[in-house]
């Protein structure tokens, strides 16, 4: 399925983005939802960084829901910290935990998963959460409801054409945002075949009986990390940040996203010395 | 004096918290941190488990080093035996929690052990909206010693009332008496006591007189009678630092900011991008 097919499934009110922070966003996705113009999109993720940052300066963006928005060692993720200052969007601040039991409410098909975490943190009261006194035991406990994504966009290594799919580095919480989300959609670096994936079913971390929708994007995840393939490129996301500064992330989009018809056409223009600096010496 | 920086005496310092079989808990790119973590498993605690967000280091032959920033996930999955999802690394926090070594570095830390690492300023309408704390505010309540490093130690940093409770530093002292923080900063070591609900200085780092530290802290800290001078890091200790754990000084960003911390990234990664 091509990228501009793939855009067309995402519907409803909550889109969750997977990967962490550098790590696996899926950004060719993301620079296909920048150029169809989708506006007001409520995001989930777990840590976000350039994909929400791109989508927050493309003004895509209703409302955040994540533990974190940042670039890692880079600092600050520069257009959301912008947006969220001046009130331009939400930001739901959430926590780990407050993330994972929401979904696992959703896949245990619980009201609400009790908690000892976020206990006298501030962000409890913000995040609305109420507590219940435990029927076993005297202490009061946090009661975190169901979080259920509409769309779950996920960037991964490898699958096979119908979404069996293999997860390696940084994993995250996506195993989860897969399991909880009405409709999934992967974007894959590699999809080999399903002879491929029986050789080796442990290492199936992701079912395809789970899955929508599988695009094929080699290099989709740039400028964050596929392990093994390729690293993060802090180069090209320290490009965002002066872009930012200086004021012309506009620039930035029209240069890498808007005036350009693909993702392919996006690699060409970071060129081959950018893809090959970031990729594992042997 | 041994010859050592002040990055490489926090390193030591952190690395003693470390015990043989504690399970260590790594952030993303938090290389000071790191570095702590791989010298305790290198000298005085090599059972020690080291859980990274790309994957369990059990190998104890060290195969992952040294320390990289351009190629981290790389790094932790070349001497990982095994690779878990965020839910089973919670699943350990919830179990083994007595053996959990964890350092947090809070944008802001009050009396109280409080920490914040989401706004400075009103939390609605923010001087800065910070990235975020992650995991720190479910792990506060959960773990029974809450460990802090604090490179730049400043009045800013530590505050009298942080601007927001991301997470809770001391609290329920009927409940957690045993419950204590303790903080590692570039100037000496403190500690808060959950009996006395009291912040300590503890050590001093050579060099730094107990009057500078009082001046880079915006609330009053109990200053013991005697004060010991930090333990200086060994030459082995140093030595493995910077010859087989982080050769490429991966651990200085952490004491920097803005321009310079930028451009010793950008150094370290062009190095790395070139290595082998």
């Amino acid at each position: 399925m091509p990228l501009k097919e793939g855009v067309n499934l995402i519907e409803g009110n909550l889109i969750a983005i997977g990967g962490l922070t550098i790590h696996r966003k899926p950004i060719a996705f993301i620079h296909e939802i920048i150029r169809s113009k989708i506006k007001g999109l409520n995001v989930l993720t777990f840590g976000g960084g350039p994909e929400i940052d791109l989508l927050v300066a493309a003004d895509c963006i209703n409302r955040v829901e994540a533990a974190y928005v940042g670039f890692e060692i880079l600092g600050f993720a520069p257009n959301f910290r912008k947006a969220v200052e001046n009130k331009k969007i939400e930001f739901k601040e959430c926590t780990e935990y407050s993330i994972m039991a929401g979904l696992l409410a959703t896949t245990f098909g619980a009201s609400f998963i009790p908690s000892k975490t976020l206990m006298g943190s501030d962000i409890k009261g913000k995040l609305g959460l109420r507590t219940i006194r435990s029927p076993f035991k005297d202490e009061e406990l946090i009661a975190y409801p169901p979080i259920e994504p509409d769309v779950a966009i996920i960037h991964i290594q490898r699958s096979d054409m119908y979404g069996n799919a293999h997860l390696e580095g940084v994993t995250a919480i996506d195993d989860q945002l897969i399991k909880a989300s009405k409709k999934v959609i992967l974007t894959v670096e590699e999809i080999i075949l399903p002879e491929k994936i029986m050789e080796n079913p442990s290492k199936t971390r992701i079912s395809s009986s789970l899955v929508d929708a599988v695009i094929k994007v080699p290099y989709g995840a740039h400028p964050t990390s596929c392990f093994p393939y390729y690293a993060y490129d802090l180069w090209h996301i320290n490009e965002i940040i002066e872009y930012s500064r200086s004021g012309k992330i506009e620039e930035y989009l029209k240069k890498y996203v808007s005036s350009l018809d693909s993702f392919q056409d996006y690699l060409d223009k970071i060129g081959k010395n950018s893809l090959t600096r970031v990729k594992p010496k042997q | 004096m041994r010859d050592f920086t002040i990055d490489e005496l926090m390193v030591t310092c952190m690395a003693r918290e470390v015990e043989d079989r504690s399970i260590v808990l790594q952030g993303l790119t938090t290389p000071l941190a790191t570095v702590a973590y791989y010298l305790a498993k290198a000298t005085h605690a090599p059972n020690a488990y080291i859980y990274q967000l790309a994957g369990n280091i059990l190998t104890h032959d060290l195969k992952a080093l040294p320390v990289s920033m351009l190629f981290n996930e790389f790094q932790a999955m070349s001497g990982s035996l095994h690779v878990r999802s965020q839910m089973e690394a919670y699943e350990t926090i919830f179990t083994k929690s007595s053996s959990i070594v964890e350092f947090f570095r809070p944008a802001q830390i009050d009396k109280y052990g409080n920490v914040n690492n989401s706004v400075i300023g009103n939390y609605e309408s923010p001087k800065v909206r910070l990235p975020g704390a992650f995991g720190i505010p479910d792990a506060l309540g959960i773990y029974p010693k809450i460990l802090v490093y604090c490179p730049r130690h400043e009045k800013r940093v530590f505050v009298e009332k942080v601007d927001f409770i991301s997470g809770l530093g001391i609290f329920d002292r009927e409940k957690y008496r045993d419950k204590e923080v303790r903080i590692i900063s570039n100037l000496g070591t403190l500690r808060l006591d959950n009996k006395t609900q009291e912040m300590q200085l503890i050590t001093k780092h050579p060099g730094i007189s107990i009057e500078e530290i009082k001046e880079n802290t915006s609330f009053d800290l109990t200053i013991p009678k005697t004060i010991q001078e930090t333990e200086l890091p060994t030459e082995h200790q140093i030595s493995l630092i910077r010859s087989k754990i982080d050769p490429n000084g991966t651990r200085r960003l952490e004491m920097l900011g803005g321009k310079e911390r930028l451009s010793l990234l950008l150094d370290i990664i062009e190095k790395e991008s070139k290595i082998k």
